[in-house]
């Protein structure tokens, strides 16, 4: 039996024919499909074009230059750059390390039964449901020099002698947005957790109380190793928000003081909407894009392993 | 039979004149109508505006426009900030998409550069031209080409509580910065105010205007006549080592500065008794001494500007005029013309400014006897006397950049992190990158 070549005409016919059975189909999907083309797979692409080029838009006296590789290789070695990813990096640190224990502590709670539970587990979600804009403006009341409310309350209990102009010190800039930002991110961080505690088995913890284990065994043994898929969702969610934080370094500092809070979203946000450096930041944006999904990978990597051993 | 023939006759004839009648009535409305028509009927003029801009007086304007010739103005009101970039961005897609917009003295070179703007050589009579006082001509011409007509033309006003110096012995405003200094420490020994001098020193505009301020009060120049840094030497350098001084030397100056936006928050102070002095555009004591928007109404004052010291000082100040402009690709352009020149010509700019106190860029309007009498109390002698040392920023094509460079090196200054030398040595480095790479063609 010898096999039957498959020629070019008749791959054809088969793709017309199946367009043919599926026509009804085709149609339905076609306007999702212009739509997620226009709008998400076009700008993905022509980014990443315009990502090769000196492209300026409020100077069209020069020419769209093609750089190849060249703003890439600025990007990578700018110092503004680097100082900028450092400060992400501290904010994505500060969220994992303050963040996520907090969150979990918070979860542990809110999964204990006590009156008003629903209650309280609904009001918590408030911060997280807050407009950041919104967050941003409250922030920078309480943090206000002159009628903030951290100042008041640190006067009032004689902890402070004099308010003090808190965002002014590129010391601890950033550090108090970094604070600000766990107002809205540990909610969510906390019901994925208390999703996680409540997924695990009652009968593991009965077990454990059989056989004379302590709180902190039956924490560290049981609940710990089992939450540890949420852990990592909770890490590489912080993770991923830090490099898109802008609302709140827009209204709290706005970039200041002398850049010590130019975290890398706000930096794009300067480069490409007051600068209209739009190649630049295509370029950047891309590179964002991709650091976030390698750390995606090996967040997901990691997740597997974990399922794998559990 | 014939009767009734002859009757039938008469009835058409009627019947005919009638028409007649009708027809030549209906023409006759139609001749009136066309004498009442408007010359801008059916004229759309679509305008960008902030809501700040977009003032009641502004409105009033608008109206009376539209009332007179016919045209509707559609008026875009988005935030401050967005302003600039949309204008921009309609500007690169073809500039079709408004016909008149207001444009800060910062952006006119960048605008006219990329010829986004149109000329309006044709129709800057010889009688406007010598109307514009010389800081506001900078902000509607460029490169020897007229783009627009003053819009709102402030300038900074030096304003204190005579209260407070008076209380701490003084009882004029001080001359020079260093008597401010003097004045500073005496108010603070006597534990009148904590920091009498209210600024907005945060990384943004603000900063960059007020270093503006102060190098103009020393003589400094910006720039060289080749367009080459100048900050970095002699008065440019005395001018920001005052600022870091003020801040951190005298303590004259809120550290809460570096934080603190805009001339809100400086009026603000002032009202609250918390500041001694500060510098606000436009007519800030019909604001600072209202009963109903100050507990300390009456007791401030304006002054002209501190002067620096050497050979070059006076009492200058910074101006910020903006210009209203017609788009380069707007399809109406003679319809923005007779806009513009009602609303911000000397008529319009008379009415805006005695109804809502907007200072405008025509002399004119300065010399003008109802906006003298509205200014009588409120400064107007002096400040007619300050726009005359009033001294814009830089005209640079790339401004929204460099200004963005010398707001993190003043603020690198100001914080200590670097050496007021070391800074604006490092923003005149970054100055050159920028004209490098502006400034070619290809």
């Amino acid at each position: 039996m010898t096999a039957i070549p498959i020629t070019r005409s008749s791959r054809l016919t088969r793709i017309a024919n199946g367009i043919r059975r599926h026509q009804t189909a085709l149609i339905l999907i076609a306007p999702s499909v212009i739509i997620i083309f226009g709008l998400l797979v076009y700008p993905l692409l022509r980014s990443l074009y315009i990502s090769f080029f000196d492209l300026h838009i409020t100077t069209p006296w020069i020419k769209p230059t093609f750089l190849g590789l060249g703003n890439y290789t600025s990007i990578l070695t700018s110092g503004e750059v680097r100082e900028a990813f450092g400060r992400t990096l501290y904010l994505a640190v500060i969220g994992i390390l303050i963040g996520i224990p907090l969150a979990l502590s918070f979860a542990l709670l809110l999964n204990r039964r006590f009156p008003l539970r629903g209650l309280v587990r609904s009001l918590m979600l408030i911060p997280w449901a807050v407009p950041g804009v919104v967050n941003g403006l409250m922030w920078a009341r309480i943090y206000d020099a002159h009628f903030g409310a951290l100042n008041g309350l640190l006067y009032q209990f004689g902890i402070i002698h004099d308010y003090i102009p808190w965002l002014v010190y590129p010391e601890i800039a950033l550090l108090l947005v970094a604070l600000a930002d766990l107002w809205s991110s540990v909610p969510m961080m906390s019901l994925l957790f208390l999703a996680g505690l409540q997924s695990i088995p009652q009968e593991l913890y009965d077990a454990a109380a059989v056989d004379g284990a302590t709180g902190w065994n039956r924490f560290a043994n049981i609940t710990l190793p089992l939450l540890s898929s949420v852990m990592l969702i909770n890490l590489v969610l912080k993770t991923i928000s830090a490099f898109g934080l802008f609302d709140l370094v827009y209204l709290l500092t706005s970039g200041g003081p002398a850049n010590s809070t130019q975290v890398i979203g706000y930096y794009l946000y300067v480069q490409g909407f007051q600068r209209q450096e739009f190649g630049y930041t295509s370029a950047l944006a891309w590179l964002i894009a991709t650091m976030i999904l390698v750390l995606v990978v090996v967040y997901a990597r990691l997740l597997r392993g974990q399922e794998a051993q559990a | 039979m014939l009767t009734h023939s002859r009757s039938s006759q008469w009835m058409r004839l009627t019947v005919f004149i009638l028409v007649l009648a009708l027809l030549d009535a209906s023409t006759l409305t139609s001749k009136v109508a066309r004498a009442q028509a408007k010359p801008l009927d059916g004229v759309t003029i679509t305008m960008i505006n902030n809501p700040e801009g977009q003032t009641d007086t502004v409105k009033e304007l608008e109206t009376q426009f539209e009332q007179n010739t016919g045209a509707k103005l559609n008026v875009e009101v988005v935030p401050p900030e967005q302003v600039q970039p949309k204008i921009a961005a309609a500007a690169a897609a073809g500039g079709t998409q408004y016909d008149v917009f207001s444009t800060d003295i910062i952006f006119l070179p960048q605008f006219a550069a990329a010829g986004w703007i149109a000329t309006l050589d044709d129709h800057m009579t010889p009688e406007l031209q010598n109307d514009i006082l010389p800081f506001a001509k900078q902000g509607t011409f460029y490169n020897g080409h007229w783009y627009g007509l003053p819009g709102v033309a402030e300038w900074k006003n030096f304003v204190y509580n005579a209260a407070i110096l008076k209380d701490a012995g003084f009882d004029a405003p001080p001359v020079t910065w260093d008597d401010l200094v003097k004045q500073c420490t005496a108010i603070k020994a006597k534990g009148k105010v904590q920091y009498p001098l209210n600024v907005s020193w945060s990384q943004k505009e603000n900063l960059v205007v007020d270093y503006v301020a102060i190098a103009s009060a020393y003589g400094a120049p910006l720039f060289d006549s080749k367009g080459d840094p100048a900050f970095n030497k002699g008065d440019g350098v005395t001018a920001l080592q005052l600022m870091v001084d003020l801040l951190n030397k005298y303590k004259c100056v809120d550290p809460a500065a570096l934080a603190q936006s805009g001339s809100g928050a400086v009026s603000d102070a002032l009202k609250a008794g918390m500041a001694a002095y500060g510098y606000l555009w436009g007519t800030p004591l019909f604001d600072l001494n209202d009963p109903a928007k100050s507990k300390l109404a009456g007791q401030f004052k304006i002054a002209l500007a501190p002067k620096g010291t050497g050979p070059n000082a006076s009492p200058a100040t910074v101006a910020g005029p903006e210009a209203w402009v017609i788009s380069s690709g707007s399809k109406n352009k003679d319809a923005a013309w007779q806009f513009l020149k009602f609303f911000a010509g000397p008529e319009g700019a008379t009415y805006s400014f005695i109804h809502s106190g907007e200072p405008a860029g025509w002399k004119s309007v300065i010399a003008n006897p109802d906006v003298a009498a509205k200014l009588k109390d409120a400064g107007g002698d002096i400040m007619a006397q300050q726009q005359l040392t009033a001294v814009n920023r830089p005209s640079l094509p790339y401004y929204a950049e460099w200004s963005a460079a010398a707001q993190l090196e003043f603020q690198n200054a100001l914080v200590g992190k670097k050496t007021v030398q070391q800074a604006l040595d490092d923003l005149a480095t970054a100055t050159a990158a920028l004209k490098a790479k502006f400034t070619t063609t290809s």
